[in-house]
């Protein structure tokens, strides 16, 4: 399958969202889409608008054993949740004496592993607060990953942010009394970049204030406060 | 009406299923499952294939939140278009006499109206129900049929005993006036 006429492109991928390609050319068309950005473009872009179609369709509430078989599947159960039929039978009577000896040396070391998980002392892990900041139109943008108590911002774009280049973005915490903002640091427009908090402020400070990265001038404010519009915002919440 | 709120909450349960988030998941399941559940329910018409589905759009959204791109499309849409095609893939991998349909949508318990209804961004549907209102009937008719049946054009063809030309007409032109109509 050629596709070069842009009306036609533009007229399969819509075909292709509604589900009238069948067949040989829907399987065709889709490998394509692994290789031609542009066409994935004109699917997002009918997608959005005839997948909306769903919208006015009645819900209809699944059973509870197909989300027990999803996190199943996906290693997601937690081991209290497991039943007894999970675990494998142990045939303790049918073993010959020597089996039952090695049995009894894993068991063994089964209950020393539980002892020494249970009874030494171990380091609580940190606790990560993770904020999504979002722009004005609700989109997700940025995902913030921090160990409060180790002072380490890493700062992610869901997709790189454009920008001219005499403009920079820069990340603020917004303290929860309502006081000036504080600046962080400079972001990247892609990619991750990782901060390091003031380490004057609280813990307890950091967890309530508020994230927003605001556009600056290049080297970021002059002023030491937002100068340019704030164009994403978020709260920090515990993982 | 657009709930701002809903298609916040949806967008940022996905982004946290890319941190691997079980919590951030499981509500987003239970937020969405329902919608998806019916969407799949149509197209299959059989209670057990419609639940493999669910199952296995789940697990592709698990595994591929991060493929999410919230500045393209939005979570709802993205999570429609994943299940629709696994519908659609399934069905038509079934022989004919396997597909039928077994009236669940008459018997299966709906879930509660409220939030779900807006899980959509609501200016897009009116603007899109808007778009439809002003084609032909028969091309209304027929897109309506494609999308929430996955009819194929020859399926169509059959179902409203008219030529497959007529058919792909409909479709075509429908799909142009659509694309005026929204600025696309």
């Amino acid at each position: 399958m050629k596709l070069e006429n842009p009306q036609v492109r533009d007229l399969i991928a819509a075909e292709y969202v509604l589900g009238t390609l069948a067949g040989g050319a829907r399987r065709r068309f889709e490998k394509m889409l692994w290789n031609d950005a542009n066409l994935r473009l004109l699917v997002e872009k009918w997608s959005n608008k005839i997948d909306t179609l769903a919208a006015g369709i009645t819900p209809v509430t699944p059973p509870t054993h197909v989300f027990t078989a999803i996190k199943k599947r996906l290693n997601l159960t937690a081991p209290t949740d497991r039943t007894e039929a999970e675990t494998p039978a142990s045939g303790w009577g049918k073993l010959a004496f020597w089996r039952s000896a090695t049995a009894l040396a894993v068991a063994a070391s089964f209950v020393l592993a539980l002892y020494v998980s249970v009874y030494l002392p171990k380091p609580e892990p940190a606790p990560v607060y993770v904020a999504v900041l979002n722009n004005e139109a609700a989109q997700s943008s940025w995902i913030i990953k921090t160990n409060v108590e180790a002072r380490e911002l890493s700062i992610e774009t869901v997709s790189p942010q454009y920008i001219t280049a005499d403009k920079a973005f820069e990340l603020w915490l917004l303290p929860a009394n309502k006081t000036a903002p504080i600046s962080v640091g400079l972001v990247q427009n892609q990619g991750v970049t990782t901060l390091t908090l003031p380490s004057e402020l609280s813990v307890e400070f950091i967890k309530t204030a508020g994230l927003a990265i605001s556009l600056e001038p290049t080297g970021g404010s002059p002023t030491g406060l937002p100068t340019g519009p704030v164009l994403y915002q978020g709260k920090l919440q515990l993982l | 009406m657009l709930n701002a709120e809903s298609t916040e909450s949806i967008n940022n349960l996905l982004v946290r299923c890319v941190l691997k988030d079980a919590t951030a998941f499981e509500s987003l399941y239970k937020l969405t499952s329902p919608k998806l559940f019916s969407i799949s329910l149509r197209i299959v018409k059989k209670q057990e294939w419609a639940e493999e589905i669910l199952q296995e759009g789940f697990i592709n959204i698990w595994n591929n939140a991060d493929q999410f791109r919230g500045d393209k499309a939005s979570a709802m849409t993205w999570m429609t278009r994943i299940m629709r095609n696994k519908a659609i893939d399934h069905i038509r991998k079934k022989p004919q006499n396997e597909i039928q349909d077994e009236g669940v949508l008459d018997t299966v318990v709906s879930g509660t109206s409220g939030p779900l209804d807006h899980l959509f961004d609501a200016d897009t549907t009116d603007a899109l129900q808007k778009c439809l209102d002003e084609l032909d009937n028969s091309q209304k008719n027929a897109i309506n049929m494609a999308y929430f049946q996955g009819l194929t054009h020859q399926e169509l063809s059959e179902s409203l005993d008219t030529p497959m030309g007529t058919i792909k007409s409909w479709i075509r032109r429908g799909l142009q006036k659509l694309k005026g109509c929204l600025s696309l």
